[in-house]
């Protein structure tokens, strides 16, 4: 997978808003390949974290709604 | 949706030193921005967030309510604000039927932090404060009240946060494998 490829991946499934999604698809191509770089780092350590941060919220979710059903568990 | 073998608490653990650049720091803000817009966006989480801030707002009004003076001041300016809303709610509606638009789209106003208590009910129950010289707090009845009325809302917006949260957990295999490719 080539390195604009791989941004496109990770900027359609990042948690950014719609327009700035397209905004930086667009930028893309003019984009130095330091930028690039720079930017898929950064999207990928984000959707990392997020996803980790997500998993740590339905557990968290789970243990309350779980409380919840069963107050005396 | 397919989620990658090694997408695991340990597949992807390593962090990526991350370069410093404009639009480096841009996306991470951006990011955030879109995370809490989107939540936002979704009318189950929407009204569960505002039941949480009345839950909130009404445990704070209770708590200055133990304190005669400032706690009756509190208690009461939330009751004026729920006859306020009332008002301004039912003066709108009167606009909208002579407008032609549908009355059943005008909202209340989020001033009003127990909408599901009636105004008889809330003024009823500051006449207990004379009672206790203004210790009792008496708004902890109303906000209970508008808790357990607020109970499914709250439950319903967990249990959707939590839908959205597992799909947001998982990595599908595109998205690994673009990872992969800004991994030194």
């Amino acid at each position: 997978m080539d390195t604009q490829e791989a941004l496109r991946i990770l900027i359609q499934n990042s948690a950014l808003m719609d327009d700035q999604k397209d905004e930086l698809l667009t930028a893309l191509p003019d984009m130095s390949p330091q930028d690039q770089h720079a930017l898929g780092v950064t999207l990928a350590n984000q959707r990392k974290q997020e996803a980790q941060q997500a998993k740590e919220i339905v557990e968290k979710l789970d243990s309350i709604l779980a409380a919840q059903e069963d107050p005396e568990a | 949706m397919s989620r990658h073998p090694e997408a695991g608490p340990h597949g992807l653990e390593q962090e990526m030193q991350e370069p410093k650049t404009k639009d480096a720091a841009l996306a991470r803000i951006e990011s955030l921005k879109g995370q809490i817009q989107t939540a936002l966006e979704d009318p189950v989480l929407k009204e569960g967030s505002e039941a949480a801030f009345r839950t909130v707002a009404n445990t704070l009004i209770s708590i200055a309510d133990l304190f005669p003076g400032i706690g009756d001041a509190a208690s009461w300016g939330a009751d004026v604000a729920k006859v306020y809303s009332r008002i301004k709610y039912k003066k709108e509606q009167a606009e909208a039927v002579v407008a032609g638009k549908d009355p059943k789209k005008i909202r209340m106003s989020k001033l009003d932090l127990t909408p599901d208590v009636s105004v008889e009910v809330a003024v009823l129950t500051e006449l207990l404060e004379f009672v206790s010289i203004g210790f009792l707090p008496t708004h902890a009845i109303e906000g209970g009240i508008q808790l357990y009325a607020d109970w499914p809302k709250l439950k319903k917006a967990a249990l959707k946060l939590r839908e959205m949260m597992q799909e947001r957990s998982e990595i599908i295999d595109a998205e690994f494998e673009a990872i992969h490719t800004f991994e030194d």
